[in-house]
């Protein structure tokens, strides 16, 4: 499905990775998650094959639909990772995977007074705020985000893409950030690249940290020609 | 959207349908010319509990407690099955086929079988109503434990979690509510279960009593019997209705 396809992520980097649909791009988190086997090719995931990286826990992943399990509560939600696949974290992860920062993620996330809730009580914007806090508990080194915003309206996006900044900026984290919406790659990623469809492969690849020096909100002009320029680049490939 | 009715209306309204059809039952039907051998006026009926009552108490219980044991059975053995079938392809292709033959076998044909084998005891009536429970909640518990979305289980995946872990901590609690709605079900069946093994051979229980009056003309007898099974039927629904509360509270 996906082609000629040649892609570094430096550590600690912000990707955004946008494209149409069918381009490949929730497969390259999947195969990147070790959900998904590459069809060919190889594939490093923090120095070592993505088994590897998903047995020491070191990959968080946030899909569009927060999928939260409905009889837990959002506190013992986020503590799933803590009550399932003890014994590998216990034999490949290092200790601190095992500690409970449900506390911490929630009060991080503006959560704290929700604890006791049920999912079915939250709203769309609180339960993906549970789920990144979810994602986040064994602290990990790659965050992988299919369209986490996709299905939230336009004010609470806003909101959990500059929350979402902060997180990545404490934790030193490495973000790949699948997304449709051109504004939202441009405002969170250091590098935004564009996949084309059939085959999938690259056919933008856009450095913006020389660019976002001075940036001030989104509607910097310089944040705006990104967005132009990308938005050609996406013209030409659907 | 329709008002809802005011909470007096919702309370005395039922009480008030059901009193129009006793009073439809007392004085509308020999109007029309019914015998009361053939249906007794309701006070007939009452008075039957009242003059008979420790005859009616003693074929209720054994109906009771095969009815229990049967839905209590049939219902773990299906359950069983369901978690074999969901983790093994191999014995889901191999018997899953079978168990759908078996099920269409009307039950009324199947019974006179299981009396053979078993003798004239509960344990017939506690097999016939064990395997009118069994097929519903098979297909049903199938059903939940494959409920599980496709990002759920990817969750479970990145999260290394072990097959039992899947198990006990998604796939069952995702099948609570396909169980519960095929146990309200079991709840009515596993009564009939048992008044059918009672009908084909036995000389105690509701079942037995049914036929009793009924060849022997004795209709308040039979109205009795029946009010009794509903009320069987009733109560074990309830139970499963106020565990299904509690234990889901979050599927709301």
């Amino acid at each position: 499905m996906i082609e000629g396809f040649d892609l570094d992520v430096e550590a600690g980097a912000f990707l955004s990775v946008i494209g149409p649909s069918g381009c490949g791009k929730s497969t390259l988190l999947r195969v990147a998650a070790d959900l998904l086997p590459p069809l060919a090719g190889s594939i490093e995931v923090l120095g070592g094959p993505p088994a590897a990286a998903r047995a020491r826990r070191d990959v968080g992943f946030v899909f569009q639909d927060p999928t939260l399990l409905p009889w837990r509560t959002v506190r013992e939600n986020v503590r799933l990772p803590l009550s399932v696949g003890r014994a590998r974290i216990a034999r490949d992860a290092p200790t601190e995977r095992l500690a409970d920062r449900a506390d911490l993620l929630l009060e991080m996330m503006g959560l704290s007074a929700f604890a006791e809730r049920l999912p079915h009580q939250l709203s769309g914007g609180q339960r993906q705020r549970v789920a990144i806090a979810r994602a986040l508990q064994g602290a990990p080194r790659l965050l992988l985000m299919d369209e986490p915003f996709g299905a939230l309206d336009e004010i609470t996006r806003d909101r959990l893409n500059d929350e979402l900044l902060a997180i990545w900026r404490e934790s030193g984290a490495t973000v790949v950030f699948v997304t449709h919406s051109i504004a939202e790659a441009v405002w969170l990623g250091e590098r935004v690249i564009v996949l084309a469809a059939n085959p999938g492969r690259i056919v933008h690849d856009l450095d913006l940290r020389a660019a976002k020096a001075g940036v001030s909100g989104r509607d910097d002009p310089a944040l705006v020609a990104a967005a132009a320029e990308l938005r050609v680049a996406l013209g030409a490939v659907s | 959207m329709r008002r809802e009715l005011p909470f007096w209306a919702r309370a005395l309204l039922p009480v008030l349908g059901a009193l129009s059809v006793a009073a439809a039952w007392r004085w509308g039907l020999p109007l029309s010319g019914v015998p009361a051998y053939v249906v007794p006026p309701p006070d007939r009926v009452l008075a039957v509990f009242e003059t008979q009552g420790a005859m009616l108490w003693e074929n209720f219980k054994p109906t009771a407690v095969e009815a229990l044991a049967g839905f209590v059975a049939g219902n773990l053995a299906a359950v069983l099955t369901a978690i074999l079938f969901v983790h093994s392809r191999v014995m889901n292709a191999a018997y899953f086929p079978i168990a759908l033959f078996l099920n269409t076998i009307p039950i009324l044909a199947l019974s006179p079988v299981i009396i053979l084998i078993f003798g004239l005891g509960m344990t017939p009536k506690i097999i016939i109503a064990a395997i009118i429970c069994y097929f519903p909640t098979l297909i049903n518990m199938i059903r939940g434990l494959d409920a599980p979305t496709a990002n759920e289980r990817e969750l479970f995946r990145i999260l290394s979690a072990s097959r039992w872990e899947v198990f006990w901590r998604l796939r069952t609690p995702r099948s609570l509510p396909m169980l519960f709605a095929s146990l309200r079900i079991a709840s009515a069946t596993a009564v009939i279960g048992a008044i059918v093994g009672e009908w084909i051979g036995a000389d105690k229980g509701l079942g037995a009593l049914i036929i009793q009056a009924t060849f022997n003309y004795q209709s308040d007898r039979l109205y009795a019997a029946i009010i009794l099974s509903s009320l069987l039927s009733l109560s074990l629904f309830a139970v499963v209705v106020a565990t299904e509360r509690r234990a889901l509270r979050w599927a709301t």
